[in-house]
């Protein structure tokens, strides 16, 4: 079969994967492939809005929750979540999928929460966030309370971290990230990255192993 | 990330915990606002990559035609300017010798000139000359002027003429005073006057020596050469003082002043 007549007549006998292979574009999706953020990325580069909210759909629980957490109150959290998700909007047509898209995402709200911080100096005292607890119906009693009891440790030992050991910890959590990207994102060395890491970790499980 | 989780940073109490602790959901006023920001942009996005590329696309062939064409024509130009090169390196100094060499054949010309000149004198002043000799006979006479005209003088004033026009000196008018007596008496009245007319653009050196051909210094005073009678007085005078070469000269003068006084003491 000619190739020209099968891009000029798509209607004639070649099947999906003929045009699937036909596709010029590298990060074209193709039939039970998921693809990766950076080709999400590019095609909404390429007008595929589409693309934009898969994306978002894969990020914007965990970077509300990193947000939420780092800001300590909601209003700022999603100021800032609107503000980092339209700088992303904004830079797709400068886009380059050099490194992992998380780091560059998570990169963009740690500098929007830098800013956030700088133009708000009462973000250290306002902490208005409001714990949401989501039982499980299948535990016990005993179980719950310990679980919920560990959480409102948690919860508050988080609030009680550094900003900067805050920040790694969520970095390391929410987004997945590893000390390399994170140092990338926070604008440090690896070695500072893993020692913020390390502190956090250990303040948070003294605060969760805590007698009542 | 499981590699991650190996190091000493990872705490399994902590992960769980903070797993169960954190539930919380993105709003959805927050994802519609970021949705219906997203789809906007691209759609102004796709307005602005419309409106472009008319200017965009042409920006770029054009600034670099335009540089292209700006060079070839600068290359162009400056292939069209005169170009030094060793013979125009070499002008100045040509220049320099051309008046020389001419100077030189031109004084090499003059004295050839004078030797004639004063033999025809010596053969035309008939009371001077020796029984000897023998009157002057029309062979002799031919053989002389046809000597004068085979000289290398006659044929080197037109062909440094040329030489000489050729070097740039659009002045120089090699002074034919050898050719004086070959020509007739009203050419020689009117050569002069001719010569001081084209004068002004001689080089230097022609024009020195033209100067001291023009006024050759006389053993006469300027009163007695006013007159042929006086000035042929003042040559007996000379010849009888002993001055047999300044009264050679000054008969030639007197045969270019007064030929026809000249002419008619040879018939005597």
């Amino acid at each position: 079969m000619n190739r020209g007549a099968a891009v000029t007549n798509p209607s004639s006998t070649a099947g999906p994967q003929d045009l699937c292979r036909q596709a010029t574009l590298a990060y074209a999706p193709r039939m039970g492939h998921i693809p990766e953020d950076s080709a999400l990325m590019l095609r909404y580069k390429d007008g595929d809005t589409a693309a934009f909210e898969m994306l978002y759909r894969r990020h914007n629980d965990s970077l509300y929750r990193y947000l939420l957490r780092l800001c300590r109150n909601r209003s700022s959290a999603e100021d800032v979540f609107q503000e980092v998700w339209g700088k992303i909007i904004k830079s797709r047509e400068s886009y380059r999928p050099t490194a992992k898209f998380t780091t560059f995402l998570y990169r963009v709200a740690h500098n929007c929460f830098i800013d956030y911080v700088r133009r708000n100096k009462r973000h250290a005292n306002n902490d208005e966030f409001e714990h949401e607890s989501h039982a499980d119906s299948g535990d016990s009693p005993e179980t719950m309370t310990e679980r919920s009891l560990a959480k409102e440790r948690l919860q508050l030992a988080l609030g009680e971290l550094p900003d900067e050991q805050r920040d790694v910890f969520l970095l390391h959590e929410e987004a997945g990230l590893n000390l390399d990207q994170i140092a990338f994102v926070t604008d440090c060395n690896r070695e500072t990255a893993k020692s913020r890491l390390r502190y956090a970790v250990k303040k948070l499980r003294i605060a969760i192993e805590e007698p009542a | 990330m499981s590699s991650e989780r190996e190091n000493p940073t990872f705490d399994a109490l902590v992960n769980e915990t903070y797993r169960r602790l954190a539930s919380e959901k993105a709003p959805e006023h927050l994802d519609r606002a970021v949705l219906e920001q997203a789809l906007a942009n691209q759609s102004s996005g796709e307005k602005r990559t419309v409106g472009k590329p008319l200017f965009a696309r042409w920006m770029k062939p054009v600034a670099w035609a335009a540089t292209v064409g700006l060079s070839l024509a600068i290359v162009l130009d400056a292939s069209k300017l005169p170009s030094v090169t060793d013979a125009d390196r070499a002008m100045p100094e040509a220049g320099i010798a051309e008046p020389r060499r001419i100077k030189d054949e031109f004084e090499g010309a003059a004295v050839e000139a004078k030797e004639v000149i004063e033999r025809r004198a010596r053969l035309a002043a008939s009371p001077t000359r020796e029984v000897d000799d023998g009157p002057l006979t029309a062979p002799q006479e031919s053989a002389d002027n046809s000597a004068l005209e085979n000289s290398s003088l006659e044929k080197r004033t037109p062909k440094l003429k040329q030489e000489a026009y050729a070097a740039g000196a659009s002045g120089i008018s090699p002074v034919s005073r050898t050719a004086m007596p070959e020509q007739s008496s009203d050419a020689m009245q009117a050569e002069p006057q001719d010569e001081r007319l084209e004068q002004p653009a001689l080089p230097a050196a022609a024009l020195a020596y033209s100067r001291v051909q023009e006024k050759p210094e006389s053993a006469c005073p300027e009163s007695a050469r006013e007159s042929a009678n006086a000035w042929l007085q003042c040559i007996e005078d000379l010849r009888l003082t002993g001055d047999k070469d300044a009264a050679d000269r000054e008969y030639v003068l007197f045969v270019f002043e007064f030929p026809a006084e000249a002419a008619a003491l040879e018939k005597n």
